[in-house]
Order: structure tokens, then C-alpha cells, then sequence
């Protein structure tokens, strides 16, 4: 005669027929909380090492202020509860992501916080959880160095958008519609990458051309042209108008809008440039901005 | 601690929460994290866990109810009390009966 079954959360994911953390189980944490300040749960795995490890117990207490950066909180998302570090607020929004992650987790409300995490139990003692230095996660680093984008061709509504992007992260944003228009805005001291999904030098060899050319001058990306070989009679660009001329994104993509072009290379640059250079991790998808001034 | 009487069942403990979802009993121990759902002879089982019903009672309250032999519904009662107690769901203790 069997009493019990062990608990197991796919299983009862399974049984809701829809990947959702059972309400009645987060309602009991929410009592014991009530009941008792506190309540102990195991870490599931690795997502918070080195500070909290697979297997370790680890006391939940209610959270009796707002969170605030660096608080490990306990939080229930809609495919389960999940304890990780709060990386970013923005009003009642949340940014959490685990310290071993590479990736942040889904936005969440100051609401969906359970509890948090400022103990874990070593040999049934409570002691502090490791507190290590985690790079700021900001929404965009305003570059300091200069980067110009040129973008061939835009419909003028869509101008607009082009150039909040640049606003925001320190492009400077410029667009032409012909050929003369084109060569009046290229420089002399700078470095022109042209942005083409036929191009045959792929995204890492820009990682690179970016990081070795950024401290040297100006980097100047070219959207949206279409090239050709010299002396051609097609209209196209020349290939030597640019230094350089790359494809980005997954292999095999076809061309591109410029939008998606500029948000992607905008990734590309803060990953490489910003990131590398300060203490920070920038998501440009949060929504606010930061200066790195 | 007053020691309990073996015969007789042992008290929940005041910290475990309780949820009786689609006739399933989920039990939460916040002092260790444990969790256990039990189904309905535990459910039966956890609800004399009063720290007063006898043993003997017990089993006769689950051999009323399901088609099982008193031997072996009292050796599984026990078991089960032994898993209870030792993920602190239950307790000997009597003097923090009303604790909770």
C-alpha cells in the first residue's frame, strides 16, 4: 500500500496539461511565508553558482522592502520558481538572471517575488550567501567612440526609427539615396565596413575588425548598399568603397531589412565594444538607456 | 520533549502547510523544504496524526475503508508515520501541539 508519490515537477507540469508552476503549491509557500517569515527550499541546478550549488538548501524570507539590485529573490514565473539575482529594475519591472547565466531571464513583476535569498544552511547553519561581482546590466552603453552608420535608401517614415536607435546608443546616423550623395558622406579618416549578407567575410572577422580598428579611429557602417566589381555599369557600389565588407548573422541568411541590420549590428557593437571595455553587460531590448560618460 | 507513546499517533507539526487539491493531500515542511503529496489513505493517515488516536484505531480506520489486512496496513501504517517523522512532518513533541 503506497501513501505518497514523490513530487515531481514535470510530472505534475504533465498532469496541468501546460507548462505552469501549480498555483496551489506557490499559494503553500506563500502561507508558510506568512505563517512563519521563512521556509527552506533545495537549489535545483546550477544557474546561481559559485554562490549557490545543485543540491544546497537554501532559506527563503519574506521580503519585506522592495528589491533592489543584487538581491537573490525567489520568484514564481509561469514555467516555475526560479532564485536568481535581480540585475536591473525599471519601476515595478524586474530583470533577473542567474549568476552562472549567460542569458537574462523573461521581465518580471516586483509582484511575482516570493521571497529572498540571503542564506543558504551548511551542515544545518545558516550561513551568507556569497555575494560576488556581477558586471552592471544596463540597457544600452553609449559608446564614446565615434561610430557612424550610413543607411542607402530608407523610406523617409522610416527615418524615425533608424535614428532612435542611434540616439540612444551613440550612433551617429546618416542616410543618403544616391551615389553622390554617398561618396559626400564618407571621411577620410575612417574605417568603412560595408554590411552585405552576399559579403564572404563573415560576423567573427568583424568581431575582429571592430576591436582592432575601434581604438584607431572612426568605424563607419554602411547598410543597404549593394556592390559591385570594379568598373561595373550596373549602378552598383564599388567594392573598394569599402574596407571591409561583412555578413552578419546566421550563415546562409538572405539580405536583410536595414532595420534588422542596424539592431543587429547595434548587439554586435555593444557586445564588443562596451562590454569589453567597462564592467557591464548591456541588453538593448530593457528599454532604457545608460551614458557610459 | 515529552516522548511519545509508540501506540499512538504522532502530532503534525504546526509549521507544515497543507493543501487538499482534486483529493490530493500536498504536504509542506518550511523548516526543511520537503514535500510530499499523498493520496487518499495518507490523507486518512495525516488526519489522525492528532498526537491522541491510537495505533490500533488507525488501523482499523484504513482496514474500514480499504480491502488490506490489519498486519499489513499496520506495518505500512508505520512506515509512512516514519516518513513523516523523519522529513519532520510529524512529531512526538506534544507541547507544540498548539503552537501553530
Amino acid at each position: 500500500m503506497e501513501f505518497t508519490y514523490r513530487y515531481d515537477a514535470r510530472k505534475v507540469k504533465q498532469e496541468h496539461g501546460r507548462p505552469q508552476f501549480p498555483e496551489h503549491l506557490v499559494e503553500m509557500l506563500k502561507r508558510a511565508l506568512e505563517r512563519t517569515g521563512r521556509f527552506v527550499m533545495t537549489a535545483d541546478g546550477n544557474s546561481m553558482l559559485p554562490a549557490i550549488r545543485a543540491g544546497e538548501q537554501v532559506i527563503v524570507e519574506e521580503l519585506k522592502r522592495r528589491p533592489e539590485i543584487g538581491d537573490i529573490v525567489l520568484v514564481c514565473h509561469p514555467s516555475g520558481l526560479r532564485a536568481h539575482r535581480v540585475r536591473y529594475i525599471q519601476g515595478d519591472r524586474l530583470i533577473t538572471m542567474g549568476d552562472n547565466n549567460k542569458l537574462i531571464d523573461e521581465a518580471c513583476t516586483i509582484q511575482d517575488v516570493l521571497g529572498i535569498i540571503r542564506y543558504k544552511l551548511n551542515n544545518g547553519q545558516p550561513e551568507a550567501v556569497p555575494k560576488p561581482r556581477v558586471p552592471q546590466l544596463v540597457s544600452y552603453v553609449r559608446l564614446s567612440r565615434p561610430v557612424k552608420v550610413t543607411i542607402i535608401g530608407p523610406a523617409k517614415t522610416e527615418r524615425a526609427q533608424f535614428e532612435a536607435i542611434g540616439e540612444q546608443v551613440g550612433f551617429d546616423i546618416q542616410f543618403c539615396s544616391n551615389h553622390a550623395d554617398f561618396y559626400a558622406l564618407l571621411g577620410n579618416d575612417e574605417y568603412r565596413i560595408g554590411l552585405s549578407q552576399q559579403a564572404p567575410v563573415s560576423e567573427k572577422d568583424l568581431l575582429r575588425i571592430i576591436e582592432t580598428r575601434a581604438a584607431k579611429g572612426i568605424l563607419h557602417f554602411i547598410i543597404g548598399g549593394k556592390y559591385g566589381y570594379p568598373g561595373n555599369s550596373l549602378g552598383l557600389l564599388p567594392h573598394d568603397t569599402v574596407h571591409a565588407l561583412v555578413r552578419i548573422g546566421p550563415p546562409d541568411l538572405s539580405e536583410q531589412p536595414a532595420l534588422w541590420t542596424l539592431g543587429y549590428l547595434t548587439g554586435l557593437v555593444q557586445g564588443c565594444l562596451a562590454t569589453k571595455q567597462e564592467n557591464v553587460v548591456a541588453f538593448p531590448f530593457l528599454g532604457s538607456s545608460h551614458s557610459q560618460e | 520533549m515529552i516522548m511519545h507513546d509508540i501506540d499512538t499517533m504522532p502530532c503534525q507539526d504546526p509549521s507544515v502547510i497543507s493543501e487538499t487539491v482534486g483529493g490530493e493531500l500536498y504536504l509542506f515542511n518550511p523548516k526543511n523544504g520537503a514535500l510530499k503529496k499523498t493520496n487518499d489513505v495518507g490523507t486518512l493517515i495525516w488526519s489522525l496524526c492528532d498526537g491522541k488516536c491510537s495505533i490500533d484505531d488507525a488501523v482499523k480506520a484504513i482496514t474500514s475503508s480499504w480491502n488490506i489486512d490489519p498486519g499489513t496496513a499496520r506495518n505500512d501504517l508505520l512506515s509512512f508515520i516514519n516518513q513523516l517523522k523523519s522529513e519532520g512532518f510529524v512529531t512526538e513533541d506534544r507541547t507544540t501541539e498548539d503552537n501553530g
